[in-house]
């Protein structure tokens, strides 16, 4: 955890952590829908 | 529908165990109304009202408490910005909370964040190893 009150005009609290998957995995690259009631990205699989 | 897969999934690594997650609503659109409640083991309950106000699948996304659904104002006490690089074939996560005051920010920290939000990530990467 980092906090970083310095030269900003916010206050953040900041955690970071590797996740063995790659970043397509959470639907990346635009291909995907977003969950029900979002807006579906052009292209995505029905 | 792997974006699907994690917002479905949310519930298992929102907040720390034993603690569980009750989405109400989870509309992943800028402006989308963000609802949840988390339970603890003896019988507490914290609300979540909020919105989205940035969702780039699999790359980012930013929410805030300031606004309820409709951009009803309320008090607000942070704003939440999770991304998502890839790195070699991993994801490094990156969940931060930015607040107004120093005030909100240290009692955020004595709520226990640092060690909240690590095992939050930590479940995430679970979640993530598990594809499912």
């Amino acid at each position: 955890m980092s906090a970083e009150t310095a030269s900003q005009p916010w206050f953040e609290l900041s955690v970071k952590r590797m996740v063995d998957v790659p970043a397509t995995w959470f639907g990346g690259h635009g291909s995907i829908a977003l969950s029900s009631g979002g807006v579906p990205t052009p292209g995505a699989p029905k | 529908m792997v974006w699907r897969a994690w917002i479905d999934r949310l519930v298992e690594w929102w907040c720390p165990n034993p603690w569980s997650t009750e989405v109400i609503e989870n509309d992943m659109r800028a402006g989308g109304r963000s609802a949840m409640i988390m339970r603890g083991p003896n019988g507490e309950e914290s609300a979540m009202e909020g919105v989205f106000l940035e969702v780039v699948p699999g790359e980012r996304v930013v929410c805030t408490n300031a606004f309820t659904a409709g951009w009803v104002p309320q008090t607000p006490f942070m704003v939440g910005i999770m991304t998502f690089n890839d790195e070699d074939g991993k994801t490094r996560f990156t969940g931060i909370a930015r607040h107004w005051d120093e005030a909100s920010m240290h009692e955020h920290a004595a709520m226990g964040f640092g060690d909240g939000w690590a095992i939050v990530a930590a479940q995430l990467d679970a979640v993530a190893r598990d594809k499912r």
